[in-house]
């Protein structure tokens, strides 16, 4: 009898797959970074890193950047998940779009809209002109933490949301009922229990600062940072000496494991239960202070989903090179993409739904196997699923180009690029799939079994229907991540298979910003549907948590 | 339908051993219940019967054929569980359809089996009703229904009926017991509630630390328990220390219980000499001190008691302290004994001694 097929089997399968393409590259590129020139070891790379002036000062900038946005997104969040949750405020529901507007949006094309906005030849950067105005240079420290704040702090919002509507009202009427001022309550006793949401989030906000690409890049300009500079070192040094790359890659592993190590420590210790109890009534608010509350998140609001309309109106727009022609409208961008540049689209889509597809079968299987099959080699899958957690997305390219480009493994361009956006995915997709899996009995299975069907084919029959939400969650938020993805793809992309956000990319470093919007657009529209399709046909939830 | 053989069934994770060889003939059409304290190997047992677990060493035999090796799903057995098992996305229909389904039977055949089974369990017409939309009671009557539709060689119930409330545990047994009578599917039924064992069972497997204590029919099972144990498990029962004093001719023996002269039967013989009696609460007489007691009689005092109406049950403590449970029935005698009176019991002959280490 053998109880070792198939599910021994498959996970073994599952641990090599990753141990080939998650492992092998990440240990590749630590271990590359500790060999010298001549190819024997030496410490080179960090000497390097640590003396030349430059290489420091992208980390402390990357470090203080990820500080200073951690913190405007918590002020940001937790002020609007407040409003939300405390007042009765005129657009509550407009305020259930914006979770959707961060998965819609990519990164790079928010950077961009703003540059159209405050740019060189920005709106209102030329509206200021006209008026003889000077207008504060927007690239730098402010453009950074204004984008990456407006793209991220929707992270702390939800999570603080989440706690609040779980919070216990009665909490707060026995803090209140102490002597305490309603205000000094609300710090005392309601600030405290959301704590450890608004931390972890927190924290996610800021390993997501730190291995920001597409923003660093559009808007960093002379700020020296680490994803940047990593990225240029890879693209300099190609086919060179990989050592620097290797470092630099190396220190940012460590930034992200340092963080995620700290979360798992302290976070996991400090997990209030809050047992759902009254919700928190809302209050109506008048005069100056409804004003100025709804307003506030009324402006917020605005400024998240302003990307989106910046870039349709662009796509629209007569340009000359840089020069936008704001008011003239044209279609001629559409046409010239229609003309020169289907096969953009058609590397997305392609690129796009084979990692996706790989992707969720990958994470639906895996996450049967963690969940319903655990044996020996478990843990060591579920460590394995935490390493795409540690590496930002131009490291994983990085740490792919070189473990697949030579040695024993070579891999062409084409399947690098499915790769790279399906790993990235990975731990997530585990994590969507897996939802349903814990609620389903193991008896139904065996009920099935003794009934005469075999095992592989009662996870079919029985398993498969029963965790489809999960599934179809896992789908669509791949395919929203895959068809945005820049960091990785743009490391290993060869000519001829540009994504839509490589062209997008590379538009805007020639500051073709109206072409750019029109490929933008398109790139948001093929996000859209799926994620419009699941939500209302097929009534998928993906924020649940 | 058939024979099931279990031959010394041991079976042991790491280092601890939760069955420690169990061998049992079961004979075609019998309802077997396995009876026993939490954690003492009874879902084991069944789930190496069912083949999800294997055994470390031992045979299970379906008549002929030794299906120790034999995969789950090529068994022909059928299960119910605790917690129902039912498929929640499919609906009543396509819960029990699904076993014969698997065994492509045409749809002519599906059509006419699944109703007829469905009418069986009492749920005709419920066809197209999820699992969600049903009571506990209904559901495991699915349940049932899905197990014994495929007409499985063995029916194995691992407490199917610790989920429903009291009520519908009792009417879920005549349900049960008569649907087993009707098809004489040989059946393993798994519980922890005795009352249960005894009023459905051909036959009981008393269980303790991964052994069979004792097995037979219910009645011989409650009136001859061979170790303190069964006697406890199966029913309640008074133990009290007793002193073998010699044979008897007609195998009643004399015992020194306290201070009195007891007889009755030796279950089984103890090595080292020690006994406990084992007094049924209703053998036990029970009346007002009138009279210094004799042989057989004990003199203790009311501790207190419990009208139950047809019965009365007290709890008596003895002089040396001890307490014993007694029970009466609609006697007027005893009726008018209260809480603090000086009694006489008297054990009567219907005890039996076992020896002092079964307990
Ligand atoms: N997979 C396992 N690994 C280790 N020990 C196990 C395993 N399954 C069962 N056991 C142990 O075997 C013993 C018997 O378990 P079993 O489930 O058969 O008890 P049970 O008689 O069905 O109890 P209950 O009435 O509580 O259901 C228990 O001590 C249990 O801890
Ligand atoms: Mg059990």
């Amino acid at each position: 009898m053998n109880r070792f097929f198939p599910w021994g089997f498959l996970s073994v399968t599952a641990l090599v797959f990753l141990a080939i393409f998650v492992a092998y590259p990440i240990l590749g590129v630590l271990f590359r970074s500790f060999i010298g020139e001549n190819g024997a070891f030496s410490l080179d790379g960090f000497e390097t890193f640590l003396t030349r002036g430059k290489y420091l000062e992208a980390l402390m900038n990357t470090v203080i950047l990820g500080l200073i946005v951690t913190l405007t997104c918590t002020i940001l969040g937790v002020f609007l998940a407040f409003v939300v949750a405390r007042y009765d405020i005129p657009f509550a529901n407009i305020v259930l779009l914006l979770p959707l507007s961060v998965l819609i949006i990519p990164e790079l094309i928010s950077a961009q809209s703003w540059v159209m906005v405050f740019g060189n030849n920005g709106l209102i950067t030329n509206l200021f002109k006209a008026l003889g105005l000077p207008f504060p240079r927007f690239y730098g420290w402010f453009g950074l933490i204004y984008v990456m704040t407006l793209t991220y702090y929707v992270h702390v919002f939800l999570a603080a949301l989440a706690a609040l509507r779980g919070f216990d009202h009665s909490l707060e009427e026995a803090g209140q009922s102490l002597g305490t001022a309603p205000f000094t309550t609300y710090f005392r006793v309601v600030f405290p229990t959301i704590l450890p949401a608004v931390l972890a989030s927190g924290l996610i906000v800021f390993t997501l600062v730190i291995g920001n690409f597409a923003i660093s890049i559009a808007l960093a300009q002379r700020v020296p940072l680490l994803s940047v500079m990593t990225y240029r070192s890879f693209i300099s040094e190609l086919g060179g000496n990989p050592t620097m790359q290797s470092t630099l890659a190396t220190v940012s592993i460590l930034l992200v494991s340092g963080v995620l190590f700290l979360q798992k420590r302290y976070l996991s210790k400090r997990n209030y239960q809050m047992v759902a109890g009254r919700s928190t009534p809302r209050i109506k608010l008048r005069g100056w202070k409804a004003l100025l509350i709804s307003g506030g998140a009324g402006l917020i609001i605005v400024l998240s989903l302003m990307p989106a309309l910046v870039v349709l109106m662009g796509s629209f727009t007569v340009s000359r090179g840089p020069v936008m022609y704001w008011g003239q409208f044209t279609l001629e961008h559409y046409v010239r993409i229609w003309d020169f540049n289907l096969a953009v689209i058609g590397n997305s889509l392609k690129f796009a739904s084979l990692a996706t597809g790989l992707g969720v079968c990958f994470a639906t299987l895996v996450s049967y196997l963690l969940v319903k099959k655990r044996s020996v080699f478990s843990p060591v899958l579920d460590y394995l699923l935490l390493l795409p957690l540690t590496i930002s997305g131009t490291v994983l390219g990085i740490a792919l180009a070189q473990g697949f480009n030579s040695g024993p493994i070579v891999l062409s361009g084409g399947l690098l690029m499915v790769l790279a956006m399906m790993v990235r995915r990975l731990p997530f997709g585990v994590r969507n799939a897996s939802s349903n899996l814990h609620n389903i009995s193991n008896s139904i299975e065996e009920a099935s079994v003794s009934l005469g069907v075999p095992p592989v084919r009662t996870f079919f029959n029985v398993v498969l229907p029963l965790m489809a939400p999960g599934i179809a969650a896992a789908a669509i938020l791949t395919w929203v991540t895959t068809v945005a993805e820049l960091s990785a793809s743009v490391v290993i992309y060869q000519a001829g298979q540009e994504t839509l956000p490589i062209q997008i990319f590379r538009l805007i470093s020639s500051d073709l910003m109206a072409r750019a919007s029109a490929f933008g657009v398109i790139n948001m529209f093929i996000i859209l549907v799926p994620v419009f399709f699941g939500i209302k046909v097929m009534k998928v939830r993906l924020f649940s948590s | 339908m058939a024979e099931l053989i279990l031959q010394d069934i041991r079976k042991s994770y790491g280092d601890t051993e939760v069955l420690k060889g169990v061998s049992r003939r079961i004979a075609d059409g019998t309802f077997f219940t396995l009876l026993g304290p939490s954690g003492c190997g009874k879902t084991t047992l069944l789930r190496i019967i069912a083949g999800f677990v294997s055994p470390t060493q031992g045979t299970v035999h379906f008549g002929r054929d030794d299906i120790t090796r034999v995969l789950p799903h090529e068994r022909g057995v059928g299960m119910v569980f605790q917690d129902y098992a039912l498929f929640p996305d499919k609906n009543v229909f396509d819960n029990v359809a699904y076993g014969l389904r698997a065994r492509k039977l045409s749809s002519k055949e599906i059509q006419r089996k699944v109703p007829e089974y469905l009418e069986k369990v009492g749920l005709g017409g419920l066809e197209s009703r999820l699992p969600a939309e049903m009571s506990g009671g209904q559901r495991q009557r699915v349940a049932l229904a899905r197990a014994l539709v495929i007409e499985p060689r063995v029916l194995l119930m691992d407490e199917p009926l610790s989920n429903l409330d009291a009520s519908l545990r009792v009417q879920m047994r005549d349900v049960i017991r008569s649907l087993q009578l009707e098809t004489r599917t040989t059946t393993i039924f798994v519980t922890h509630d005795q009352e249960e064992a005894l009023a459905m069972s051909d036959e009981i497997a008393v269980m303790k630390n991964g052994c069979i204590d004792q097995c037979g029919a219910p009645a011989d099972v409650y009136r001859n328990p061979k170790t303190a144990y069964v006697s406890r498990f199966v029913g309640s029962a008074n133990l009290i220390e007793a002193e073998f004093l010699e044979h008897g001719l007609d195998g009643v023996d004399r015992y020194r219980v306290q201070d009195t002269l007891v007889a009755g039967r030796t279950m089984e013989v103890a090595a080292n000499g020690r006994y406990l009696m084992i007094a049924r609460p209703e053998n036990i007489k029970i009346r007002r001190k009138d009279s210094d007691p004799v042989g057989g009689e004990l003199e203790g005092r009311i501790a207190s008691f419990q009208f139950q109406g047809y019965r009365t049950s007290f709890h008596v403590v003895l002089k040396s302290g001890e307490d014993l449970h007694v029970e009466t029935v609609g006697e007027a005698e005893t009726s008018a004994l209260g809480r603090g009176d000086n009694v006489i019991v008297s054990i009567g002959e219907k005890c039996l001694f076992v020896p002092e280490a079964s307990a």
